[in-house]
């Protein structure tokens, strides 16, 4: 976990904006949007196990992205969140589903509900609305 | 997305020649329990590619959570899935717990232990249930939904409820269970060890059910890897996903138990894992009880106010892994709840295994991850309202529609 731990921390150097970890084990990283194809590449190169996509709504300050992953080994419950911020504006994020194809629901979900635009999809797809569905603006 | 789907892009069905075409199933179908839509691309019999339609239980469940104070939302995540409510209450109140660092008493952790497990014993013999009936054996679906009963009566005596048993609160659980009723129990579990037993031989040494399922319906383990598919899923396919052991939640962490693993992949090895997780759920349930007889003291403590945080909280749904995110603002009501459910990753996988093999095995292969689709569509948020394509309709106002008025 140390080693996954050091790698993300010198692949970021500068663009580490928060790092720590709770009682837990759980790990929360808070990087920039522009680099998690490099963050999750990392990971899956270590065996990260795709858990979950969450988007929270931080009104002005834009939408933020939780890419969680699993390294838990037997009785180390460590799972390591990768934060990212996007704008109100302009909610685009590049889409991991070519690295995790796990996350392809995930990132579905995100796009229809949230309005969080996930660049080269290979499925952009509506996942429970029904595919007639209104587009929506981003309010 | 082309003709010559790979087994690996077949998410589109893509066109069509002169031999193909495509059969709908659902979303209301009888070889479906639950409302989702799959359209599969055939080739006479042979299936080639899949593409599936949720959204059909949509209900908004992770918004609503939203608007709800944190005692509200336990009721309100019960009524997630009708088969694995208590696993779900139990990832949303420890995950509440984690946020405000509550440490809950030894009694409240075991007595929940024995109540997921038990969960998870009603759990398979449903599922072998409706898997079996697939295959044409009705007969045996009935002998096995008897012998379920007899957990649901556990559940009943316990918590006064078959299924939505409201047993979990924050910081603790709500009833105990008595010394007396311990003892009726423990009989009780002995006998439903001995069902097993005769369950296990009827599916598992079935020649016809041997042929159905041998080799059907093969994920791999490569591919399993991939689409981090959980539970059942992920052991018939040789991993060793067990958040039980990877993140011991409630007494997980004192209870011996093995992780049962097959490397086959297929529906016979899923049968398997989900047999002989029923034996050491059995064993589990019974080490509990054995403690709970030892065992005193207090079945929860008292919980003031939360203070603003995050937490992660995972259990082993009878289905896999089940995962809650919630962010805490300081208020009563949460500022955010994610939940993955466990079918969420499995369903996907349903896609990947599908092509290749025949018509005919498309039903037992759909239900062998053990799809629920109302986990899967529990589902986030509703439309702006602001821009207005939202049209809200009451119960009343269908009832009022169907009823021409009379109501």
């Amino acid at each position: 976990m140390i080693e996954v731990l050091n790698s993300l921390r010198d692949l970021l150097g500068s663009d580490l904006f928060d790092f720590y970890r709770d009682r837990y084990g759980r790990y929360y990283l808070l990087t920039k949007a522009e680099r998690i194809l490099d963050v999750v590449g990392l990971i899956v190169k270590f065996d990260g196990r795709f858990i979950a996509l969450s988007a929270n709504d931080l009104g002005s300050l834009g939408f933020e992205l939780i890419y969680h992953f699993d390294f838990s080994g037997f009785g180390e419950p460590h799972v390591v969140s990768i934060k990212v911020r996007v704008s109100r504006e302009n909610p685009v994020i590049k889409s991991i589903v070519n690295i995790v194809e796990a996350a392809n629901w995930a990132e579905r979900e995100i796009m229809e509900l949230m309005g969080v635009k996930f660049e080269g999809h290979p499925d952009p797809r509506r996942l429970f609305l029904p595919y007639a569905w209104p587009k929506e603006e981003v309010a | 997305m082309g003709e010559n789907n790979s087994k690996e892009t077949s998410l589109k069905i893509g066109g069509l020649n002169s031999s193909q075409f495509i059969v709908p199933i659902g979303p209301f179908h009888p070889a479906l329990l639950e409302g989702e839509f799959f359209k599969l691309k055939v080739d006479g019999e042979k299936i080639i590619s899949a593409d599936i339609k949720l959204g059909y239980n949509y209900r908004g469940i992770m918004k609503l959570a939203e608007e709800r104070d944190y005692w509200k939302n336990i009721y309100l995540f019960e009524r997630i899935c009708g088969i694995c409510n208590f696993t779900h209450t139990l990832a949303y109140v420890m995950t509440v717990e984690m946020i405000g660092g509550i440490d809950i008493p030894d009694r409240a952790r075991y007595i929940r232990t024995f109540l997921a497990e038990l969960e998870r014993i009603h759990s398979h013999m449903l599922w072998a249930g409706i898997a079996v009936e697939l295959l044409g054996f009705k007969t045996l679906f009935m002998y096995i939904w008897r012998e379920r009963e007899h957990a649901l009566d556990i559940f009943e005596m316990i918590t006064g409820n078959r299924r939505h048993s409201a047993m979990n609160t924050i910081g603790g659980v709500r009833r105990d269970i008595s010394i007396d009723l311990i003892n009726r129990i423990e009989g009780k579990i002995k006998v439903l060890g001995k069902k097993v037993k005769e369950i296990e031989k009827m599916i598992l040494e079935d020649p016809i059910l041997k042929s159905r399922t041998k080799g059907i319906g093969v994920l791999g383990k490569d591919n399993a890897k991939k689409l981090g598919v959980v539970g059942p899923v992920a052991r018939a396919n040789g991993l060793k996903v067990d958040i039980r052991k990877m993140d011991p939640y409630a007494a997980y962490k004192d209870v011996p138990f093995d992780i049962i693993t097959r490397d086959d992949g297929d529906v016979y090895s899923l049968i398997e894992v989900r047999i002989g997780e029923l034996y050491e759920s059995i064993g589990i349930c019974l080490y509990c009880l054995d403690v709970l007889k030892r065992i005193g003291g207090p079945i929860k403590v008292d919980v003031s106010e939360l203070p603003p945080g995050e937490a992660i909280g995972r259990t082993e749904a009878p289905r896999g892994e089940l995962f809650y995110y919630i962010l805490s603002n300081g208020t009563n009501i949460p500022e955010r709840v994610r939940i993955r459910t466990p079918s969420y990753m499995n369903d996907y996988a349903i896609l990947h295994i599908l092509p290749g093999y025949t018509l005919a095995d498309a039903p037992i292969i759909i239900a062998s991850v053990d799809p629920c689709m109302t986990c899967t569509d529990r589902c986030i948020y509703v439309e702006d309202v602001r821009i207005g394509i939202v049209k809200k309709t009451t119960l009343m106002d269908l009832s009022r529609e169907v009823c021409g008025g009379s109501i």
